[in-house]
């Protein structure tokens, strides 16, 4: 590894990821340096919705403009990524009325495609709607995965040279000096340019570097349910509040969001009321959701930059240290396209960005490959991995399923774990989808690290640390909807810790405490 | 006297074994499928007390009598205990699976986990496969790869592992089919093969079938049916109901907690009885705290005779056995089949 550099991006969310992707394709000499994994921060604690810019339209005009245009081209450029699920704005009995015709307004002056249809036909597009529908418009809004795309824009980054380092949490920057700690091992990189692409944490690498910068957080809370409620993303046609918005996503239905000020911006927690509010608001426009398994709930933090209803971006330079927060999934390219103007201006690169052209991946499908696999498994592989599931073949023999709920194959793990900056089982999990299905990892956990063990990636007592680590994270997202979750939360126990006594033998597991 | 015992599990089994010996007339309702089939199928009785662990489970639960008095071997004494485990041996070894162990020690088996656990009776091979034998010898972890089985990894995982529990030092341990010591998955031996035995999650499964038919034998009669509400008058259970309903004069309720499904959210299914509650949170923020979660202390409450309570009554002619059971928590206690088979010992020999 050599240790200069052009531009060092501190933030291996999609925005980071995304920089160093359009910084690699103008020739730039980039290092990318996460603290966590990929997407681990607001990216990956995100719904994943791509905005039609429906939502902003009444309060933020400039916001709703940014997600109509770069709803288009990531259509374009990143389609296999992307599920055009479509989406509804729907109004309820007892809704302001008033509303739906600023909606359309907003929508026809900031450039959002809408079109509104009669509550019988939004009804015959989701059945599953409430009857009490008053007004229905239907937007181009679509779904992806934060996690899939952030490894895709890192891959492609990769595969223009950038470097990708993970588990590297930034603790000096100092000038061109940026000091970071990787396996317990402190390594130290020079970069003439350092972009600050940290999300909420901004103000807190800024504050390494010297400088203010102030970043407020919001904490939106997420349900998941198990099955597709709905096929499209529906809204809730009203002025923007909480628990407005419903998606499918892979084999679940997610209800968001939440808004609140959160102060902490690690170990924040998950309030029942915010789960009430969330399974209210989401069962008024879906009914059918409370007969639903709720699975688990999760949470993430908005970083916000000046007001709440601001939800543009802010970027900032400062000598040669940049920050670009703020903003939201859906505008990130763009967002990722400024700073990288910004930092090649600093270096007196001319190169232009590219992004809004040449796909993420290359699409096309692998003719071999699906001979191998069939149509079926490779169609379900796509919608997964999108484009990358090319990159997949050479694991393809690897058919075992390891994890049932999602039809996961060991050879998806193995591909994971050796191409997609994969760690650790948690690492993998945000992969494959590993984990995610109602048995919430208790019967593939295990069998995972089986799986990463005969292949020789970790050891016997890395799997086992992994074991108890992942399982650990499942079950924070099992603990705001314990009372639903009984059943399964008893089930892991008295299979980890009855039968394999986990909770007494975890202390013998050296390096345990230590554990990145 | 007609008694009607609800669940198949393994607490189901043993009060409908003990009633028969009784010569009494028992029907069984099983709803198929229950939290035993996945078990490892060996008798923990008492594993850990207070997070320290338990060389004997007879001292275990005489101290345990004197400081958790709502713990149900508590409300049994170890003198009932004690004749249960006998009755269960006895039981097994009619029905052609002979368990091996005394209530006075513990014994340790390696996991599929690749870890040790503490527990008490269990099958023949396996009993003969515990870490105590291992002590410089050359094991051996046999067998074929399977799902949630990795003989390498089992055999990697306890060699580092063992030097730190002082448990017993085998001269090596490896993956291999060879040593003095071979151990491998029951169900992986071959008939008449001469072997010992790894246990694996769903071990229960057979087991639990091999005393379900020998209770058979002894004349118990089972159903298959889902048993979702009851008949209660006069502070006495008249009928059970699910597709059919089923009348008697006794009635056991072995339905098991969350996972057996007797319980749902804080209720218990079939007659709202009354339940050992928690104050404030059910569980701890990670999965495995060595002093476990409030919630398990969450199932059904009863008197000394296993009589549960509904709307302040005393049921009299219902008894509660098995991980319906509130005030214990078989997890971080090791202890789930040995409950099952004390309580379900006790209640089904009842008058």
């Amino acid at each position: 590894m050599g240790s200069r550099y052009e531009v060092c991006i501190i933030g291996g969310g999609i925005t980071g990821a995304g920089i160093a992707r359009d910084l690699a394709m103008r020739g730039v000499d980039v290092i990318l340096l996460e603290r966590g994994d990929l997407s681990t921060g607001s990216t990956g604690r995100s719904h994943g919705l791509l905005h039609s810019g429906g939502r902003y339209v009444v309060t933020d005009i400039d916001s709703a403009r940014q997600c109509a245009s770069e709803n288009e081209i990531l259509r374009k450029v990143a389609g296999s990524f992307i599920h055009a699920t479509g989406g509804l704005f729907v109004s309820l009995k007892g809704d302001d009325d008033s509303y739906l015709e600023r909606f359309l307004q907003g929508c026809r002056s900031a450039g959002v495609k809408a079109s509104e249809i009669s509550p019988e036909e939004a009804l015959k597009l989701e059945p599953n709607l409430s009857s009490s529908v008053e007004a229905a418009v239907e937007v181009n809004d679509a779904v992806a995965d934060p996690f899939m795309l952030t490894v895709a824009n890192a891959y492609a980054a990769r595969e223009e040279g950038a470097e990708i380092e993970t588990y590297a949490r930034v603790v000096e920057i100092d000038g061109e000096r940026v000091g970071y700690l990787q396996n317990h091992r402190r390594h130290t990189i020079k970069a003439e340019v350092i972009i600050n692409a940290s999300g909420v944490w901004a103000g807190e690498v800024a504050k390494l570097a010297g400088k203010k910068i102030e970043v407020k957080a919001y904490k939106g809370t997420i349900l998941v349910y198990q099955g597709r409620a709905v096929q499209r993303v529906v809204n809730h046609l009203r002025l923007p509040s909480q628990g407005d918005i419903l998606l499918p996503h892979q084999s679940t239905t997610l209800v968001g969001t939440t808004l609140m000020p959160e102060a902490k911006l690690e170990k924040f927690l998950i309030e029942r009321e915010e789960v009430e509010l969330l399974k209210r608001e989401g069962a008024a426009k879906v009914p059918l959701l409370r007969k639903m398994r709720l699975l688990r709930a999760y949470a993430g933090l908005r970083p916000i930059v000046g007001e709440w209803k601001e939800r543009g971006y802010a970027l900032i330079e400062d000598g040669n240290f940049i920050t670009i927060t703020g903003g939201k999934f859906t505008i990130f390219r763009l967002m990722a396209e400024r700073a990288s103007d910004a930092a090649c201006r600093m270096l007196g690169v001319r190169a232009r960005c590219l992004t809004a052209k040449e796909p993420i991946i290359e699409e096309g499908e692998d003719e071999k490959l699906k001979a191998k696999l069939g149509e079926r498994t490779m169609g379900r592989l796509y919608k997964k991995y999108g484009a990358l599931t090319q990159k997949l073949s050479l694991y393809a023999g690897k058919k075992k399923v390891t994890c049932l709920c999602e039809g996961v194959s060991e050879g998806e793990v193995i591909f994971s774990a050796k191409e997609l900056f994969c760690k650790n089982i948690r690492d993998i999990r945000r992969r494959t989808r590993l984990g995610m299905g109602f048995c919430q990892g208790r019967r593939c956990t295990l069998e995972a690290a089986l799986a990463l063990f005969s292949e020789g990636i970790i050891s016997p007592e890395e799997a086992q640390m992994q074991i108890i680590n992942s399982l650990r994270e499942r079950w924070k997202g099992l603990m705001p909807v314990m009372e639903e979750s009984l059943k399964e939360a008893k089930l892991t126990e008295a299979t980890y810790a009855c039968a394999g006594n986990y909770d007494k033998i975890k202390k013998h597991i050296s390096g345990l405490v230590s554990f990145l | 006297m007609k008694l009607v015992v609800i669940g198949s599990g393994i607490a189901g089994i043993v009060a409908a074994l003990r009633a028969a010996s009784l010569k009494r007339e028992v029907l069984l309702v099983s709803q198929g499928k229950s939290a035993t089939s996945r078990s490892l199928g060996v008798v923990d009785v008492l594993g850990y007390l207070n997070g320290e662990e338990v060389k004997s489970p007879e001292e275990g639960i005489k101290t345990l009598a004197e400081t958790k008095e709502e713990h149900p071997y508590s409300l049994l004494g170890f003198k009932k205990v004690a004749e249960s485990l006998n009755f269960f041996k006895s039981m097994a070894e009619k029905a052609g699976i002979p368990f091996k162990g005394s209530i006075e020690k513990n014994i340790h088996v390696a996991t599929q986990f690749g870890t040790v656990k503490p527990t008490c009776l269990a099958l023949d091979e396996v009993y003969n496969a515990r870490v105590e034998e291992w002590h410089t010898r050359a094991v051996a972890i046999a067998g074929k790869e399977e799902r949630n089985f990795n003989p390498g990894f089992v055999a990697a995982s306890l060699a580092e592992l063992l030097p730190k529990l002082g448990i017993a030092q085998p001269a090596r341990i490896s993956g291999s089919e060879h040593g003095d010591l071979v151990i491998k998955p029951l169900e992986q031996i071959a008939p008449g093969e001469k072997a010992y035995a790894l246990p694996i999650l769903g071990d229960g499964s057979f087991i639990a079938q091999r005393l379900l038919e020998h209770a058979v034998k002894l004349g118990v009669k089972v159903v298959e049916d889902r048993i979702d509400r009851a008949r209660v008058e006069g502070g006495e259970v008249k009928e059970v109901m699910g597709k059919e309903s089923y009348k008697g004069d006794a009635f056991i309720l072995a339905t098991g907690d969350w996972v057996g499904g007797g319980l749902s959210g804080l209720k218990e299914k079939v007659f709202g009885l009354e339940l050992l509650r928690v104050e404030g949170k059910l569980v701890r923020k990670t999965p495995f705290p060595e002093k476990g979660h409030p919630y398990s202390r969450v199932g059904v409450k009863v008197d000394e005779s296993l009589s549960p309570f509904y709307r302040g009554e005393k049921i009299s002619n219902l008894k509660v056995a098995g991980a319906l059971l509130g005030g214990y928590d078989y997890c971080t206690e090791k202890s789930g089949w040995g409950v099952a088979i004390a309580s379900a010992y006790v209640a089904g020999g009842m008058e």
